[in-house]
């Protein structure tokens, strides 16, 4: 392998690690705090692509506001599917919302195919031309994705040792106990749905102007978060972020090697990992739903 | 007491003259009114290409009975057109599409097909003799044990898009050629649809690249391909937004060889060039399904006019797929007759390209399977070149072509020679072409 395409497949590897990082942490972050496993996290990624898409070209309105109208409406939509249907739901076990978070997922996805069909929603670049590194060229949206990425994750990093976000990590620990200590489990939830969901619309709007929106397009980076869940740790964030990157890159090289079995490769290390680590590189097992 | 009894007379008389008046009228009512033709469809109702052949049968049949029905032989028919919701690939919901067509709805003829399990569609046509002419891309369709089946739309003979392309692109100065696909079945048979082409216009074939069908980040696909150093990239069935994030990723791994990037329409083409600017894409050929403005043909005219009335709007994704209704509709006004038997039998005897949205649609036996009926189809396409930025329409691809590269590429010129002995040479729709039986030689 030459020292250029170990570079470009290098930042493949983060660029698309970035992405699985910040749709894992908020899946992590709401299945760790609320135990709902969110099956709807790869629409509302999809979704934060189509919003972005929207701003951006088809109102005419500049990135960065499409950048904060995603992540706003993505929230708030989270927000508003925890109080209307999570909340109720969740008295009726994890299964119960874990279906309806399928059922949630579905609705989002087919009313995206009946308002955009099968065409891409496409947004120019941010930045133009290539960044050259030597004989390496680069594609700076790239870069802006990664660069993105880490932003929002020190910021959500910081956000956690708010008084908010280390009520959220009591909660996460223990709820019963966090709730003794005085913390309002209620809003707790409500605002982890919002900040979990927040998360997609970021990383939907960060990748459409390198990649185009689809309503595909949620499907795939879900499967991969997951995974990233599974190795970085349930619950841990900075398990999810270490893990995404290990993914990304894993996926990234893999294909150079083994072609389209790069995906098998991928299942093929998670599960001797979990033969090994069955709680993750940095996460604890959770409570067996039920027991 | 007798004016009653006349009156009472006379009311019977009334009657009776009413009961006939009524019967009289009803006779004549039944007498006149035309008759049913169903026209069945199996198509995925999830996907641009169902839908819009749905509208086109639609259409087809408002056509024919604003003007009282279809006059076939010395009878007028009122076309109803019978869609079926067969999903993509589905099994299940093929078969019940299907019975329910069939068994249910008494549907005769399945005149076109997109996304149904032809295997599992012929299980029941063929008992029930009801035609199947479909799309189907394996042989299995083309055993000659079925009767009633016509391969309406395949690729067996669908060598000819490629090679056009191909043989451009090798006049232009290319030497190496890579395909991309995804890994599914389809990928697979366009690929090697491609790399058998692309071998008779004389290029050299790379390994072939398959990605996983989930892929959304090309990234790595990109730098692999750059890393090949092919002069010529082919993408045959890469679809949809993976068009775009494959060209988009191409431009960022530096990649500089020409593309074919599949069929393409204005719209896809238009995000393209969103991503990576026209200059990047000067210069492609692409397979391209929109006879708008290109066919000058009056009947196609007319319907792509009429399509517009109706519909106000213009798609194009239907208009390849509906090439087996226009072979259904040369046979039923040949043979003016709607007897399914009557049908088969002529298009099973087909000796002629019948003209499409596409250009030209052909049917052609089968000697390789030792089936001599004519049931497997060249289908009409067309090829367009990239300007500007746009599509510009470049030329259509003959039937010949289609059917003799096909032969060339699949290896099998002697099995035809045989045939051709036998049954004599086919003859060919008047269009230029590449490729001539001569060529076969080489």
């Amino acid at each position: 392998m030459t020292p250029d395409l170990f570079v470009q497949l290098f930042v493949n590897g983060l660029m698309s690690g970035g992405m699985y990082a910040l749709v894992a942490s908020g899946f992590t972050l709401i299945l760790g705090v609320i135990q709902v496993f969110n099956f709807a996290q790869g629409d509302f990624y999809m979704l934060g692509a189509f919003i972005t898409f929207g701003v951006v070209s088809v109102l005419g309105l500049p990135y960065p506001l499409a950048i904060l109208a995603s992540l706003a409406g993505i929230a708030l939509l989270g927000i508003l599917f925890h109080l209307a249907v999570i909340q109720r739901t969740m008295l009726q076990g994890f299964f119960h919302t874990l279906l309806v978070t399928v059922a949630f997922g579905t609705l989002i996805n087919q009313s995206a195919l009946l308002s955009f069909g099968f065409r891409e929603g496409v947004v120019s670049p941010v930045l133009h031309g290539t960044l050259s590194l030597g004989s390496v060229n680069l594609n700076p949206g790239k870069v802006v994705v990664i660069a993105g990425a880490i932003v929002v994750m020190v910021a959500l990093y910081i956000f956690m040792k708010t008084k908010m976000g280390t009520a959220m990590l009591a909660a996460t620990e223990n709820r019963d106990v966090a709730g003794l200590q005085g913390i309002n489990a209620k809003r707790i939830f409500w605002v982890t749905m919002g900040v979990g969901s927040g998360l997609c619309g970021i990383a939907g709007a960060l990748i459409v102007p390198v990649l185009s929106a689809s309503t595909t397009m949620g499907t795939n980076v879900f499967t991969k978060s997951m995974l990233v869940v599974l190795v970085g740790g349930t619950g841990s964030m900075s398990g999810a972020l270490l893990a995404a990157f290990i993914v990304g890159l894993l996926e990234s090289f893999a294909f150079h090697f083994v072609g389209q079995f790069n995906l098998l490769a991928l299942f093929v290390f998670v599960a001797i990992l979990m033969f090994f680590r069955p709680g993750g590189l940095l996460g604890k097992p959770l409570p067996v739903p039920g027991q | 007491m007798s004016t009653i009894k006349g009156m009472t007379l006379a009311a019977v008389l009334v009657l009776v003259v009413l009961a006939a008046l009524f019967f009289a009228g009803t006779y004549r009512v039944s007498a006149a009114a035309p008759k049913e033709l169903k026209i069945g469809a199996l198509v995925n109702l999830k996907s641009q290409q169902g839908i819009e052949m749905q509208r086109w049968f639609n259409l087809f049949a408002k056509m024919y009975n604003e003007k009282g029905g279809w006059q076939i032989g010395g009878e007028k028919y009122l076309v109803k057109p019978m869609i079926y919701d067969c999903g993509y690939n589905e099994v299940q919901k093929t078969r019940s599409a299907a019975e329910r067509a069939v068994l249910q709805d008494g549907v005769k003829f399945i005149v076109a097909t997109w996304g149904d399990v032809a295997e599992e569609t012929v299980t029941v046509t063929e008992p029930n003799h009801a035609m199947w002419m479909g799309v189907s891309f394996r042989d299995e369709l083309a055993d000659p044990k079925l009767k009633y089946a016509i391969k309406g739309q395949g690729l067996f003979f669908g060598y000819g898009m490629g090679y056009t392309i191909q043989h451009d692109t090798k006049a232009k100065g290319a030497k190496t050629d890579l395909i991309l696909d995804p890994d599914s079945q389809f990928g697979k048979i366009g690929t090697m649809q491609w790399t058998g082409s692309a071998k008779v216009a004389g290029l050299q074939v790379l390994e072939p690249i398959f990605f996983n069908t989930s892929t959304t980040d090309f990234g790595p696909i990109a730098s692999k391909i750059k890393a090949s150093n092919s002069d010529f990239l082919e993408m045959p069935f890469v679809t949809g937004d993976m068009i775009t994030n494959v060209i988009s990723s191409l431009k960022d791994a530096g990649y500089k060889g020409k593309v074919y990037p599949g069929n393409i329409d204005p719209v896809v083409l238009d995000n393209i060039v969103k991503k990576v600017g026209k200059e990047y894409v000067e210069g492609w050929e692409c397979v391209y399904y929109d006879p708008k403005g290109v066919v000058k043909d009056p009947e196609i005219v007319a319907l792509i006019d009429a399509y517009v009335k109706e519909y106000k709007e213009w798609r194009s994704e239907g208009c390849f797929w509906m090439s087996p209704w226009f072979l259904f509709k040369d046979a039923v006004e040949s043979t003016k007759s709607v007897d399914v038997d009557t049908v088969v039998k002529y298009l099973q005897n087909s000796k002629k390209g019948v003209k499409t949205f596409e250009g030209y649609s052909q049917l052609f036996a089968r000697p390789d399977l030792k089936n001599y009926k004519t049931i497997d189809s060249a289908p009409g396409c067309m090829v367009a070149i990239i300007k500007d930025g746009k599509l510009v329409p470049l030329k259509v691809v003959a039937v010949k072509d289609q059917y003799l590269v096909s032969i060339k590429a699949m290896d099998k010129v002697d099995v035809y020679e045989k045939y051709w002995q036998e049954y004599g040479k086919p003859t060919f729709p008047p269009q230029p072409s590449l490729y001539d039986f001569a060529d076969m030689k080489m």
